[in-house]
């Protein structure tokens, strides 16, 4: 991060010329009272809370989901459930995930910290701000009665590959409006974000000033706005193609059902980034609160960012390797993936360097950024053998593959909102965790993650393919292994739950900046632990 | 940077990104709608 928040003035003091309108603006009126507070809720704090009490909500949802895909293959046969309802549970427990978890919790991290670390009393578009988070609970109650209409839950992947998601029954429609829905709500908060940062910063705050949460944020919400109408045109032309006579992708009227999968990826690999800059922003800040020392190569990380965006648009073909392309489209894809690998790299040395002769202590988001560190690179690893276009001719649609973005997406991306909540839960409930529960948490979804996901690669070098409720005995004894991990992930996440929960109610007052003994940099621990209902109402000046 | 200017910024750059969004949206089934000709 900057060394120039070490100079931030804070809320009390550097007065600027536009601080007395913000006065005026909001005229001191604290939160309304009851259910109203929530729902016409347009206060960044507020939205952020619901963002992120929905996303738990949703991850346990999508997590039930996963037990019954790992009840189902604890041994070989089928046992629990049948085949269709199998392939429900994955295309279902994949949207809920992404849509569901992962993406609004970033969202809600970004509309808590986001104001509090430019120095904005709130985001710039608060009743927008309202709209796209309301549109989230409509689209997913949508989603979740698709499993008890005729036909059940969409089976055909999250992909929504055609012709296979045009033979969806009755659920296929409420499948393609819930997308639609996800996606104005997510294309909404970005641009809110972005409004909100090249408009809202505090006097003296250029752009390689702000911390690293709000670069990887800024990045991400460009990305959002550029890939998830494509996404939205995507399934409007399923939508057309099954309804309304056109063949965008049907074969039998002169259509192309690969074309599909071009533009699906097109949206699909950027989403893969969008999942992991903010990410990458969490961790940028946690490792020198911990270790002590400023960020190393501040600037080489927000280059690296922007790297890693830019390549995301030019990759997304390794995913249909197999559909086959020219040999020049071959190798293009395969050498522009690998390439992302250097700005990871970068990413990963400089957060090294920060550790290196630091003084690093282990509070809990320090365990999970230094898990993150190790655990993310074994998924980077793997994404790079997925690269080469020989060998995912071998991986392609067997459990590597699953390995491999799980080991991306969950001691990665949900790794890092974890040590995101750690970090600043005491910041925004002005409580203090219990410190050895939240340690139990950590060791627990370490470990477990690893018997969970580990596995899968052994079982995906040998053949096993995704997405089928049964299996060849000769992968009996690593899916066991893979379901006992499963379900001490799924049990330990209970206790992340009671954490937050208990938290929220009461604990130890936590002080303003929270970590003393570390060295938190950044306009957000200026304020007080929970932080004023009007964040910034005298912009603070950052020198 | 006045209070004025900083609305008339928001104003602008709501704006932008939203018909950013909108032709893209627009532009790939667009050339969806080109190559199936």
């Amino acid at each position: 991060m900057s060394t120039a928040h070490t100079h931030a003035a804070g809320h009390s003091a550097g007065h600027s010329g536009h601080a007395a309108d913000h006065h005026d603006a909001h005229d001191h009126h604290g939160p309304e009272k009851g259910w109203r507070r929530w729902v016409f809720a347009t206060n960044h704090k507020d939205i952020g809370t619901l963002y992120m009490l929905f996303s738990m909500t949703m991850f346990f949802i999508g997590g039930a989901m996963a037990m019954v895909i790992r009840a189902e293959l604890f041994k070989p046969g089928m046992q629990l459930v049948d085949p269709m309802f199998f392939n429900s549970m994955t295309t279902m427990h994949a949207l809920i995930m992404i849509f569901g978890a992962v993406m609004p919790a970033f969202v809600g991290l970004a509309n808590w910290m986001i104001p509090l670390q430019v120095g904005a009393p709130d985001m710039a578009l608060p009743r927008m701000n309202n709209f796209s988070f309301w549109i989230l609970p409509f689209a997913f109650t949508m989603l979740l009665a698709t499993l008890f209409v005729p036909g059940g839950a969409p089976a055909g992947g999250w992909t929504m590959y055609p012709p296979l998601s045009l033979q969806n029954g009755t659920s296929f429609p409420m499948l393609i409006f819930a997308v639609h829905l996800m996606g104005a709500s997510s294309i909404m908060g970005a641009i809110n974000v972005v409004v909100t940062i090249m408009n809202m910063r505090a006097p003296g705050m250029s752009l390689l000033k702000m911390p690293l949460f709000v670069w990887t944020w800024l990045i991400t919400a460009y990305l959002l706005v550029a890939v998830m109408p494509v996404l939205a045109g995507a399934v409007t032309m399923l939508l057309t193609d099954h309804y309304f006579g056109t063949s965008f992708f049907q074969a039998a009227g002169g259509g192309d059902p690969v074309m599909f999968q071009h533009i699906f990826w097109f949206f699909g690999h950027p989403e893969v980034y969008i999942m992991i800059l903010p990410a990458f922003g969490i961790v940028s800040e946690i490792i020198p609160t911990f270790s002590r020392k400023p960020l190393f190569g501040y600037d080489a990380m927000v280059y690296a960012t922007a790297s890693i965006a830019f390549l995301s648009f030019i990759v997304w073909a390794h995913h249909m390797f197999t559909v086959g392309m020219p040999l020049a489209g071959q190798m293009f894809f395969m050498l522009a993936t690998m390439l992302i690998s250097v700005p990871t790299g970068v990413k990963v040395f400089n957060w090294t360097a920060t550790m290196f002769k630091g003084s690093i202590s282990f509070e809990p988001p320090m365990l999970f950024a230094i898990s993150f560190l190790f655990l993310f690179t074994i998924g980077g690893f793997s994404g790079l053998m997925l690269a080469m276009v020989p060998a995912d001719f071998q991986y392609h649609d067997t459990y590597f593959v699953v390995a491999h973005f799980h080991y991306v997406l969950v001691p990665g991306a949900i790794f890092s909102i974890m040590a995101a909540v750690y970090y600043w839960l005491p910041k925004w409930t002005g409580h203090m965790y219990n410190m050895k529960l939240a340690t139990w948490h950590f060791w627990l979804s370490t470990v477990f993650v690893n018997v969970l996901f580990f596995p899968q690669h052994f079982l995906g070098l040998a053949g096993m393919p995704r997405r089928i409720p049964d299996y060849s005995t000769q992968f009996a004894d690593w899916n066991m292994v893979s379901s006992i991990g499963g379900f001490g992930f799924g049990l330990s996440q209970l206790l992340f739950a009671y954490i937050v929960i208990s938290t929220m109610r009461s604990g130890v007052k936590a002080t303003d900046k929270v970590w003393d003994g570390g060295t938190p940099q950044g306009l957000e621990w200026t304020l007080s632990s929970p932080p004023p209902y009007h964040s910034f109402e005298v912009a603070p000046e950052v020198k | 940077m006045t209070q004025n200017d900083r609305k008339r910024g928001i104003r602008r750059s709501a704006i932008w990104m939203s018909l950013l969004a909108f032709a893209i949206y627009a532009g790939f089934i667009l050339m969806a709608v080109l190559r199936s000709g």
